[in-house]
């Protein structure tokens, strides 16, 4: 087992009945990398995370984290080791404050000790949930929602942060600032994060490695800096034509 | 600094908050000295209902878990109380002992496949369940079948007794969701009922979370139908398992305000109130009720305490955490 | 997180203790007979027994006004407004200390349901504060209310369930009842059975609920005890799903020449139309529980006429109201001609039950519940069920009665007692008449 790597993913089939959503994807996560995950809506991003955070159980196949096989654990147990998600669509729970939310990123034991600490951290990350800290989630606006879902996952001080589409529906200003307080997460802390895109420039621009998700099929993979812009769209948009 | 100056005001309300409540408490318990036989008698329903309306506001406003199927445990309960001190010869006591353990297991039987359902089915579900009990009651001679037993025992129950006990369970109800809430198994139904997958990706155990709620209201709601039945004194499976029951909780949380501490309060002494009106206008209950129950939900589609929070933003019960510094 | 745990910790006691205290209150001993001193207590929450300072009497009816068993209540308010009519105004009222004063009457509707049942008759005695409280039909009633006499020892009329039924509560201290007893109304159908000539063969048509199996015990032990009858009994039918046509198949193979069903009523006509399908109308069918009714019988395909019934009451009982000086036969033709149909048979009861309540009230002379309750134990009175007295039990036993219907002379049905051998004062000696046989 390769020491670098903080996640791996070998051979993953998922199916939901008859129908076959992953074909045999094989992802590798080294430490302190941003890795992204580019692919359409339907390609089996969603799938894909659900099968390594143990929401569904993968047909075969296997997830190691750190070492350790992780394939069709508890949800709990996955978050507990270190795995943290930031749900797509930056889903917050709508009635409770700011600060709720944050205490419920803390929900698992292993969170609860470092809670206040991580608390300051996220505040200092962004500051404008500082301010709204007593409000409503339901009050923000839309970068503060995608804030607080990404401060939300920080707060079990992960060591794998899962970002699911983070520009979905916001201004491309708004977007950049947050792309920007993830890089800092990334270099200052060393965290390891995965960012789940559909918009390809972006994702090569800010990941050390990019695969390509088309229907359920890993179709290219490698290190950003290499992959063609062109031939990622190719791929992305080609045999979503024919989709 | 006007933070500060609403911070310590804030204090002073919760001061006065739990002032009031201490001095409510001590007003109730001490009603069999002051109060009229008729006060007690409503006292009696009133802390009953409340108790089944809590752990049915815990259920399907806090766990997002709508039953119509708790009456089964009320029956349970009321048949609990029958043999034991019937057939067995035992007494009140012995009688909630045994409630409480055959209501944990009988819930956690039932649990395995009905929480495999979700949403209308898991309603339909648990109807189908106490109908089912309902059905096993009514043939089984062991007790008597469908003519019921009369629970002699609890004939002479001085009413007092029985208004202490309404009383204390009523109190245990609101205290018992009060604390669940501010646990950290509260937050972890608060996340699950704002966004159930958001909170299952923070690592929060629904089907534990749904199962410990479920225990939980089945089991207080066994043994309120214990003490509802040393009151009624004469138990038939029809009316114990009845969806009657169901639908009294429905009404008074609903009425009173789904996902509020304060709501079951207010819903169960509306009922009981009204339930005494309507003894005078024979067969027009349903349709009474029914009515009330619609014009709240078009003018107050969140109940009454959902109403007065929205407007003046008023608790009595604030299961918000606040910030710790 | 402590001092949640000490709050958690002190709610708990006090709900252990309010518990304890509601054990305290129980009836000393394991007899219920034991709480014979729990009567005596001074009890402050029944207002110490003091009686309300009132101009007149109050009775408190807790009936099922709504619900299934509202049937019973027919003819209700016309007999309470006649009888309140006639007390109060023919009469002056009831003499209470000394002085003349009304009786009044204040319903609570129990929804046909015990729940209810209950919560209604502690609103009368709590809120109202009546005087004397009632509870009528079937356990729900009788029962309930008889729980709430005792608790709030309160003097308490019921009346209309089997005897069997409500003594199962007993020993009461504060109830007394105007019941018939079951084994006598089974008892008294066979009787019918004995007076017609057939092969002695009897199948049971009886369905799951308790009166069905009831039933069954009831009528195997009486065939028992008389001998020459044989029972062929094809099992127990679902009520909810009734399918007659293997049983009627099999009692017809079997040569059965009596049929005993109990049953309520849609089960009833849907029964009798299937016996009649299979063109096997044997010489005696006994349908018991779902006919009471005359409007229900009318509308049995074919035509009722012979099939025999029991009856808890009857307007050929040779008796007279006391309280009216009129015969039971004038009083029902009086209903009839206010209302245009049969009367029903509850209709006895309501009569009967002002007969009592106005001897009772007279002979106590007061409202004290003691002086009260002792005038209900010593009760001799004539009514429409006869001369009814108090037994050992705490019950007037009032007849139940076979009968058949037969063709009438005022409604197309009518009843005809034609078994009263437990209460033989009526002639019986009346023709049975055969339905339209098969056989």
């Amino acid at each position: 087992m390769n020491e670098n790597m903080l996640m791996t993913i070998e051979n993953l089939n998922v199916s939901y009945g008859d129908f076959q959503a992953l074909y045999d994807v094989s992802m590798q996560f080294p430490k302190g990398a941003i890795v992204s995950i580019i692919g359409a809506n339907g390609a089996g991003k969603s799938t894909l995370l659900n099968a390594v955070l143990g929401i569904n159980k993968p047909h075969s196949g296997k997830v190691t984290f750190q070492g350790q096989d992780i394939t069709g654990k508890r949800t709990s147990t996955i978050v507990s080791k270190g795995v943290s998600l930031s749900p797509e669509g930056s889903s917050v729970f709508e009635d409770m404050t700011v600060y709720e939310n944050l205490v419920v990123g803390a929900f698992l034991p292993s969170a609860r000790k470092k809670k206040k600490e991580r608390m300051e951290y996220v505040y200092k990350l962004f500051p404008a949930l500082k301010e709204k800290a007593s409000q409503r989630a339901t009050f923000l606006s839309g970068g503060q929602r995608q804030m607080l879902a990404i401060a939300r996952a920080l707060m079990s001080d992960p060591k794998l942060l899962i970002c699911d589409e983070i520009s979905l529906g916001l201004a491309p200003v708004v977007v950049g600032d947050i792309y920007n307080s993830i890089l800092e997460v990334n270099e200052k802390m060393g965290l390891t994060i995965v960012l789940v895109e559909q918009e390809v420039k972006r994702s090569l621009d800010y990941s050390d490695i990019s695969y390509v998700l088309v229907k359920g099929s890993v179709v290219m993979g490698g290190p950003s800096d290499e992959l063609d812009e062109a031939a990622v769209k190719d791929a992305y948009f080609g045999i979503n034509q024919f989709a | 600094m006007t933070h500060k100056h609403v911070l310590s005001s804030a204090y002073k309300l919760i001061g006065i908050k739990s002032g009031v409540i201490v001095a409510a408490i001590i007003a109730l318990a001490l009603l069999p000295l002051y109060g009229s036989a008729h006060a007690i008698n409503v006292g009696i329903l009133v802390f009953s209902y409340l108790a089944l309306g809590q752990m049915w506001n815990l259920l399907a406003g806090y766990s997002g878990l709508v039953s119509l199927g708790h009456q089964a445990f009320i029956g349970i309960g009321a048949y609990t109380l029958a043999v034991v001190t019937v057939s067995y010869g035992g007494g009140f006591f012995m009688s909630f002992l045994i409630s409480i353990v055959i209501a944990v297991l009988f819930s956690l039987v039932i649990s395995f496949p009905i929480f495999k359902l979700s949403g209308v089915y898991f309603t339909i579900g648990t109807w189908i369940v106490s109908e089912s009990v309902l059905m096993f009651f009514r043939n089984w001679r062991f007790v008597n079948f469908d003519a019921g037993m009369n629970i002699t025992r609890a004939f002479r129950i001085p009413q007092e007794n029985l208004y202490l006990g309404a009383l204390a369970l009523g109190i245990v109800s609101v205290a018992l969701v009060y604390f669940i809430l501010r646990s950290k198994m509260g937050l972890s139904l608060m996340a699950m009922r704002d966004n159930p997958a958001a909170a299952e990706v923070r690592g929060v155990h629904l089907y534990k979370t749904k199962l410990i709620c479920f225990l939980i209201a089945s089991t207080f709601i066994t043994i309120t139908g214990v003490l509802l039945y040393m009151n009624i004194a004469f138990v038939m499976p029809g009316p114990a398992f009845g969806i009657d029951w169901a639908v009294s909780m429905v009404f008074i949380v609903v009425i009173g305000g789904i996902g509020t501490i304060e709501g079951p309060i207010i819903g169960a002494a509306i009922y009981v109130f009204l339930r005494q009106f309507l003894f005078n206008f024979p067969g027009m209950s349903l349709i009474i009720l029914g009515s009330i129950a619609v014009i709240v939900i078009l003018v107050a589609p969140k109940g009454i305490m959902g109403a007065i929070h929205g407007k003046f933003g008023f608790e009595l019960f604030s299961v918000r955490r606040k910030m710790e510094d | 997180m402590k001092r949640r745990a000490i709050l958690a910790a002190a709610l708990c006691l006090v709900f252990a203790l309010s518990l304890a205290a509601c054990n305290g209150g129980s009836a000393p001993g394991g007899t219920p007979a034991g709480g014979g001193d729990a009567g005596g207590g001074d009890a402050a929450w029944t207002n110490g027994g003091v009686v309300p300072d009132r101009e007149y009497i109050l009775v408190g009816w807790a009936a099922p006004m709504s619900g299934p068993q509202s049937i019973f209540m027919m003819p209700t308010q016309w007999v309470v407004d006649m009888m309140l009519d006639h007390i109060n105004n023919n009469l002056g009222g009831i003499e209470i200390n000394g002085r003349r004063i009304p009786l009044r009457v204040v319903f609570a509707d129990n929804e046909s349901n015990p729940t209810t049942a209950m919560a209604a008759a502690e609103r009368l005695v709590t809120n109202d504060r009546v005087d004397i409280l009632l509870g009528t039909w079937t356990p729900v009633g009788t029962n309930t209310a008889s729980a709430v006499a005792e608790r709030h020892q309160i003097p308490t009329f019921v009346f209309g369930a089997p005897e069997e039924s409500w003594l199962d509560g007993g020993p009461y201290e504060w109830a007394v009842g105007m019941n018939f007893n079951y084994y006598n109304l089974v008892r008294d159908l066979v009787n019918i059975w004995t007076r017609v000539d057939t092969n002695g063969r009897v199948g049971l048509v009886l369905d799951t609920t308790v009166d069905g199996t009831v039933g069954r015990d009831t009528v195997t032990g009486i065939l028992d005890e008389l001998g020459g009858f044989e029972v062929v009994d094809p099992g127990a039918f679902d009520a909810a799903t009734p399918d007659f046509t293997g049983i009627i198949s099999r009692l017809r193979d079997e040569d059965v020449q009596i049929i005993y069903a109990d049953m309520n009523t849609p089960n009833a006509s849907r029964f009798w139309s299937q016996l009649a399908e299979f063109d096997f109308i044997p010489r005696v069918v006994t349908i018991n529980r779902g006919l009471h009714y005359a409007a229900d019988v009318g509308r049995l395909e074919p035509n009722a006429v012979g099939l025999t019934y029991s009856a808890l009451w009857d307007r050929n009982y040779p008796f007279s109201s006391s309280l009216l000086g009129e015969s039971a036969y004038g009083i029902a033709a009086r209903w009839e001609d206010d209302h245009g149909e049969h009367y029903p048979y509850s209709l006895g009861y309501d009569v009967a039950l002002f007969d009592i309540l106005y001897d009772v009230l007279t002979r106590a002379g007061t409202l004290e519940r003691n002086a009260v309750m002792e005038a209900f134990l010593t009760t001799n009175i004539d009514t429409v069920f006869g001369n009814v007295t108090v037994n050992e039990n705490r019950n007037m036993r009032v007849p139940a009665l076979g009968t058949q219907w037969i063709e009438g002379d005022r409604w197309p049905l009518q009843k005809s007692i034609v078994s009263a051998d437990t209460f033989p004062f009526v002639d019986t000696n009346l023709p049975i008449v055969i339905p339209q046989t098969t056989q």
